[in-house]
């Protein structure tokens, strides 16, 4: 159903299932998720808070914590099953071929250790290098991350640095590895604009001249329609609908992908901000039929019957509705959306 | 070089390690530590040259002066059989000290690795331990002292270990709920998604970051030990004499209270109040110098 493009697929995800074993129940975080990355391309991942996206991420690298756990599915890095290998095979993939930023950077980094010295122990991991020469390679990856002054710098302690530079140094370290596959997660939340913008300029460059793959996870639509090639929109746990960027923003097929969009804010435009009615479905009692029925201004009785399946929408574009799959004959109209809200 | 400014810059502007600049610019600011530092340095330069302080042999009788009131001769007087009561205070130092320090050293050396590994594995193993350190601390700690050195018969290192055993589930008490907390941050989760294996999670990244408390603890334990140690003496379990200690000379003199001789008890007792004392204020000041979060205070 999706062209195949085997020489640029770096990364292939293929039905993975990650459930939580709760006392309330079993939550389905990741539900038949499937999708893949092309080498050089930023892939947006969005979704409302609790959609599965970062769990999406601690499933690739197979770090979900307890009571989490990845209960089927292939992830497939450059030709290698991440599922099937030892947890010792999985080290070295971790931080070698698979790099992380996390939001709120100053809280992922070692309050005990200088930044240097942080990024530095990565570089001699990787590398197996003396200390000296991993040291002076750290200060170069924080020249490279654009950090004024990266001499002094690498001996302060990230109390001692700003928001934007800590994550800066995130960056650096997480790109001194020369991963394939980079996963940023929310790597923005917190910063202010001027500093996200560079932030994101960084990242691009990096993931551009080394040819490696990023999958980035936010929920800020605007900086997925200036950064990624393509999107992956997650609701409760599944894709709903994946595609090109500019595909996705100008003609988004899935009736969530529209109220994403609807919802976000424009000046250009004299009209009010709409919202998508209702919350994110309890995630252990998940609707029946497609999960987002019971807020989609659309649904009619087959909807809560039964689950779309996903469907092409277009080149390389695919959705899980039955508006789009032709199992129900409707139009999907653009007012629907400014309608309820009004 | 100058107190003024953030000790990044202080760190960067002179010759000695930023650490040490640190540890000096927070001394300066903290009177109480400084009292707490010069009383343990006070001490510990007694130990040191207890030999040359000294005025008399600590453990040679001399029945020709027994019951000596504090005089130029014998600054604390003597006891009983003659000791003198200022040279025996003197090298008690050196046995008081060193229980202390070795006995907290111990306990931290068994808590804070048990701690952390219980903490960050937490399960069966963490649960069935920790019962067995509660049925452990039902006993009152003395009691517990006692009847083990009772059992066992009475040695420096056996006084030593009974502490160190008494000491060390509060070491890992405070490591296995540090651990707890540091194990679901972000740069645990990040430091793992670099490759760090769990060993080295726990062991460079995790029990560093939960020694906080473990540093404002240990003083305070120190200076406890050294009251178990006079204690267990001082009923007659602890060091055995002729060996100095300051809990058996508080006992010796107990009888002369009464009777008029209070040098005996009250010189050892007023040393190793202050010893205590001492080993509190650091306790209190140590909190504040090494931990990095507080840093830009």
């Amino acid at each position: 159903m999706i062209e195949v493009r085997n020489s640029d697929t770096l990364l292939e995800v293929r039905g993975l299932h990650t459930y939580f074993y709760t006392y309330e129940g079993v939550v389905k975080a990741v539900n038949s998720v499937s999708y893949r990355l092309n080498r050089g391309e930023i892939t947006g991942l969005v979704g409302e808070s609790g959609s599965g996206k970062s769990v999406t991420a601690q499933s690739i690298i197979r770090l979900v914590k307890a009571p989490g756990k990845v209960v089927e599915g292939e992830v497939w890095l450059d030709g290698q099953d991440l599922m099937s290998c030892s947890e010792a095979e999985m080290q070295t993939i971790r931080g070698r071929k698979i790099s992380m930023i996390f939001q709120e950077p100053r809280a992922a980094l070692n309050p005990l250790f200088t930044v240097g010295d942080q990024i530095s122990r990565v570089i001699q991991l990787r590398e197996g290098c003396s200390r000296s020469v991993a040291d002076s390679h750290a200060v170069e990856m924080m020249r490279a991350v654009e950090i004024a002054d990266p001499d002094r710098r690498a001996n302060a302690y990230p109390h001692e640095l700003s928001g934007g530079m800590c994550q800066r140094v995130m960056v650096a370290m997480a790109l001194s590895a020369n991963p394939l596959l980079l996963i940023a997660d929310e790597p923005t939340t917190g910063l202010d604009v001027t500093v996200q913008a560079q932030v994101l300029d960084l990242i691009r460059l990096r993931v551009k001249s080394a040819g490696s793959a990023c999958l980035f996870i936010t929920h800020d639509l605007g900086v997925v329609a200036e950064l990624c090639e393509r999107v992956i929109v997650m609701y409760a746990g599944r894709v709903v609908e994946q595609g090109p960027v500019a595909e996705i923003f100008s003609s988004p097929r899935h009736p969530y992908t529209q109220g994403l969009i609807a919802s976000t804010l424009r000046v250009d435009i004299d009209k009010p901000i709409s919202t998508i009615p209702g919350t994110v479905p309890d995630a252990v009692n998940l609707p029946s039929g497609c999960t987002f029925h019971p807020r989609c201004p659309f649904a009619e009785d087959l909807c809560q019957q039964e689950e779309p399946q996903m469907v092409e929408a277009g080149k390389n574009h695919t959705t899980r509705c039955h508006i789009v799959s032709g199992r129900i004959e409707r139009e999907m109209l653009e007012e629907a959306w400014t309608l309820e809200t009004a | 070089m100058s107190a003024q400014g953030t000790p990044l810059q202080l760190g960067l502007d002179t010759e000695l390690p930023p650490g040490l600049q640190r540890f000096l610019y927070q001394l300066r600011r903290n009177w109480s530590t400084m009292v707490g530092i010069a009383i343990i340095l006070f001490f510990v330069l007694i130990a040191i040259f207890a030999p040359l302080l000294a005025t008399h042999d600590p453990v040679v009788t001399n029945l020709d002066e027994q019951f000596e009131p504090p005089s130029i001769r014998h600054f604390f007087g003597t006891d009983e059989v003659g000791w003198d009561i200022y040279s025996r205070v003197i090298y008690a130092t050196r046995v008081d000290f060193f229980i202390a320090i070795a006995s907290v050293l111990m306990a931290i050396a068994i808590g804070v690795p048990l701690g952390g590994l219980t903490g960050y594995f937490s399960g069966r193993f963490d649960d069935i331990l920790m019962r067995i350190l509660d049925a452990f601390q039902a006993f009152p700690p003395l009691i517990l002292a006692m009847a083990v050195v009772a059992a066992l018969g009475r040695s420096i290192w056996l006084v030593i270990a009974v502490i160190a055993f008494i000491n060390f589930p509060s070491y890992l008490r405070v490591v296995r709920a540090e651990m707890k907390s540091k194990k679901e941050s972000f740069y645990a989760e990040a430091a793992r998604s670099v490759g760090n294996p769990s060993h080295r999670l726990i062991f460079r990244h995790l029990i560093p970051n939960c020694l906080d408390p473990v540093l404002a603890q240990a003083p305070l334990n120190a200076g406890w030990a050294i009251l178990v140690a006079a204690s267990l003496s001082f009923i007659g379990l602890g060091v055995p004499i002729p060996t100095p200690e300051w809990g058996s000379m508080i006992n010796d003199g107990v009888g002369g209270i009464v009777s008029g001789e209070w040098w005996i008890s009250f010189f050892p007792g007023l040393t190793a109040m202050l010893a205590v004392l001492g080993f509190n204020l650091l306790s209190e000041g140590l909190r504040d110098i090494f931990d990095p979060k507080r840093m830009e205070m």
